[in-house]
C-alpha cells in the first residue's frame, strides 16, 4: 500500500464517521433540528408578546427581540453542537460498538474531527433555524452575515469538541447532563444572552467579562448588529487560549484512546 | 500471522494476571481454537490483539506489523468478531455494511458486501433496521462486518453463544469454507466439539497462562492412552471394576476412563451384566475430557 493510499483510506474512515454521525441526527431530525426551531418560535413569541405591552422595548438602542436574537441563536447553537457527540459517544458505549474504533484504520485525528465536525454541523443547522425562527419577529438582517455565520460555525466547533471530551470521559447521559446544569448553562445565561453585560452589579461585572461564554457572545452579537462594546484584548486572548488547551487536552486523551481502551 | 510474544496483563493491583506471559505465533492458513474456562483471559487476549485492552507488557504483530504501529496494513489484516452483539440499533443492514466498509477506508464495496450478504443469508435482511433483527441474524451481520474488509486473519470470540442448532452449523461451514480459501483462523469457544470439529490446532488457556498448544492430534494425546465408555445401566459399577476409571456416575449414566490396556478386563466384566446394559458407547477422549483432565490437574501444577 503507497502512500497515497494510504492517505486515502485515512481520509475514507474518517468521512465514513462523519457522515455516520450526520445520518444518526438527521434519523432523529424532528428532535435535533424542528424541536429548536419550534422552541424558538415559542420564547420569542411570549418575548415579543411581553414587550408589546411595555414602553421601553430596547437594549442599547436596539429593539430586544434584534438585542437577543443572536444570544438565542448562541445559545442554541450551544446546547446542540455540545449534545451531540455527547449522546452519540455514550450510545454508543451503552451499545458496546465503541470498541470498534480500536478494529479501524483510523487517526486519533480522524475519529476527533469525525465526532466533532458533525457535532459542529448539527449546532450549525440549529444555529440556521434559530436564525429563521428568529426572522419572523425580528426581520431577516445581519450587519455582517459572513461574519456572524463564521462565529457561529466556531461556537459550534468549540462546544462540539466540548461535547466530544465530555462523551468520551463520561459512562452515562445522566452525569454528563450535570455539566449542562452547572456549567454550560450558568455560564451562557450570565454570559448575556438575554441581558446587556455591562448592567451587572460590580464584582459580577467583571467576572462576567471573563466568562468565556461572555466573550463569544459579545463578538457574536457584534457582528450580528453591527454596533456595541466588543470584549478587551485580555478575555479574547483568555479565551483563545481555553480553546486551544480544550483542543490539545481533547487530542491528547484521543491519542491515549480514552473512551474506547481498557486500561 | 499472528504473533504474541510474553504477553501479560493485570486489571489492577490487587487482581490477578489477566494474562500471564503469554506467547504463541499463528502461520498463514491456520484454523486455531483458543479453550479455556471462564475467566481463563480468552476475551482480555483477543481484547489485545485487536487493540481493545491495553497490556502490560510483551508484543504483538499482525502480519509483520506490531500492533503499537496502528497501521493501515495491520488494521485491514484483520478481522473481529467479538464475544458480545454490538451493533448500531439505529441503521439498516446495509447501511451498516457500508459504514463499516467506509470505517475500513473502501467507498465502493457494494459487490463485495452483496457477496458476504449472500454467503451470510442475510441478503433478505439488507432493508430491515438492525433491531428488528433476530439474535442469530446479528451474529451473523457481527461476522460479515468482520469480513468486508477482505482480512487474512479472522478472529471469532464465542460466535457460535446462544445460537441455534441450524446457524451452528451454518457458520461451521462458512467459517471452514473460509480457512479453506486461505483465511487464518483464531477460534475461541465454550462448545468443545467446536474446536474438536472444524480447529486444526488447539490451545488451551487458564487462569491467564497458556497451557497447550498443540496440533489437534497431539493435544487428543496429551492426557494419556485411554477410553471414554459411556453406558447405560442400572448397576453399581464398582463391583466389577475398578473404581477409580469411574468417573461419572448419574442414576443410570456412567462415564468410565479406562486405560486401553485394561480394555479386555473391562468387556470381560461387561459381560457379567450384558443382560442389563440399555446402551454402550466405547470412543476416543474429545477436547471436552481433555479440557476437564488438563485445567484440573495437569493445568495448575
Amino acid at each position: 500500500m503507497n502512500s497515497k493510499e494510504i492517505i486515502a483510506r485515512y481520509y475514507i474512515s474518517f468521512q465514513t464517521l462523519v457522515i455516520r454521525e450526520i445520518k444518526r441526527f438527521m434519523l432523529i431530525g424532528v428532535q435535533t433540528l424542528v424541536a429548536p426551531f419550534i422552541s424558538n418560535i415559542l420564547f420569542l413569541g411570549i418575548f415579543a408578546g411581553f414587550f408589546a405591552g411595555h414602553g421601553d422595548k430596547t437594549v442599547k438602542g436596539f429593539d430586544y427581540i434584534s438585542f437577543i436574537t443572536p444570544g438565542l441563536i448562541f445559545s442554541a447553537v450551544v446546547s446542540s453542537a455540545y449534545q451531540n457527540p455527547v449522546f452519540s459517544i455514550i450510545m454508543m458505549k451503552y451499545q458496546d460498538t465503541i470498541k470498534e474504533f480500536n478494529y479501524f484504520p483510523m487517526k486519533p485525528l480522524g475519529r476527533l474531527g469525525g465526532f466533532v465536525i458533525a457535532g459542529a454541523l448539527r449546532g450549525f443547522l440549529v444555529g440556521i433555524m434559530t436564525y429563521l425562527a428568529a426572522g419572523l419577529f425580528s426581520g431577516y438582517s445581519i450587519a455582517h452575515p459572513v461574519f456572524f455565520w463564521l462565529a457561529v460555525a466556531a461556537v459550534s466547533l468549540i462546544l462540539s469538541l466540548a461535547g466530544y471530551l465530555t462523551g468520551i470521559y463520561m459512562y452515562s447521559v445522566e452525569k454528563s447532563n450535570f455539566i449542562v446544569i452547572l456549567i454550560l448553562s450558568p455560564l451562557v445565561y450570565l454570559g448575556g444572552v438575554f441581558f446587556n453585560i455591562e448592567t451587572l452589579p460590580g464584582i459580577f461585572r467583571q467576572i462576567g467579562f471573563y466568562n468565556p461564554f461572555a466573550v463569544m457572545i459579545s463578538y457574536t452579537r457584534y457582528v450580528y448588529i453591527g454596533s456595541g462594546s466588543l470584549p478587551g484584548l485580555f478575555p479574547s486572548m483568555m479565551t483563545l487560549l481555553l480553546i486551544l488547551i480544550l483542543f490539545a487536552v481533547s487530542y491528547r486523551a484521543t491519542v491515549k484512546g480514552v473512551g474506547i481502551k481498557i486500561k | 500471522m499472528i504473533k504474541v510474544e510474553n504477553l501479560s496483563k493485570k486489571y489492577n493491583e490487587n487482581s490477578k494476571l489477566a494474562l500471564d506471559d503469554v506467547s504463541f505465533e499463528l502461520q498463514k492458513g491456520e484454523f486455531a481454537a483458543l479453550l479455556g474456562p471462564n475467566g481463563a483471559g480468552k476475551t482480555t487476549l483477543i481484547n489485545v490483539i485487536s487493540g481493545v485492552v491495553v497490556r502490560d507488557s510483551g508484543n504483538v504483530s499482525i502480519a509483520g506489523y506490531n500492533i503499537d504501529q496502528n497501521r493501515v496494513e495491520m488494521k485491514t489484516a484483520i478481522g473481529i468478531v467479538p464475544q458480545e452483539i454490538a451493533v448500531d440499533n439505529f441503521f439498516t443492514v446495509r447501511e451498516i455494511l457500508n459504514l463499516q466498509s467506509g470505517y475500513y477506508g473502501m467507498r465502493r464495496n457494494s459487490e463485495y458486501i452483496a457477496y458476504i450478504a449472500e454467503r451470510l443469508s442475510l441478503t433478505d435482511k439488507m432493508n430491515s433496521v438492525v433491531r428488528s433483527l433476530s439474535g442469530g441474524m446479528k451474529r451473523r451481520l457481527l461476522i460479515a462486518k468482520a469480513l468486508l474488509h477482505k482480512p487474512k486473519i479472522l478472529i471469532l470470540d464465542e460466535p457460535t453463544a446462544g445460537v441455534d442448532i441450524n446457524l451452528r452449523h451454518d457458520l461451521y461451514r462458512f467459517v471452514r469454507e473460509m480457512n479453506g480459501e486461505g483465511m487464518t483462523i483464531l477460534l475461541t469457544t465454550h462448545y468443545l466439539e467446536e474446536a474438536e470439529e472444524l480447529c486444526s490446532r488447539i490451545l488451551l488457556i487458564d487462569e491467564g497462562r497458556l497451557i497447550a498448544d498443540k496440533p489437534k492430534k497431539e493435544f487428543l494425546k496429551m492426557a494419556g492412552d485411554f477410553l471414554i465408555v459411556k453406558l447405560s445401566v442400572n448397576y453399581d459399577m464398582s463391583k466389577i471394576i475398578d473404581s477409580s476409571m469411574i468417573k461419572e456416575n448419574k442414576g443410570a449414566n456412567k462415564i468410565l476412563e479406562v486405560p486401553k490396556s485394561r480394555i479386555p478386563e473391562l468387556i470381560s466384566s461387561l459381560g457379567q451384566i450384558q443382560d442389563i446394559i440399555d446402551d454402550l458407547n466405547i470412543s476416543s477422549p474429545g477436547v471436552e475430557e481433555l479440557f476437564v483432565r488438563l485445567t484440573e490437574k495437569g493445568g495448575r501444577n
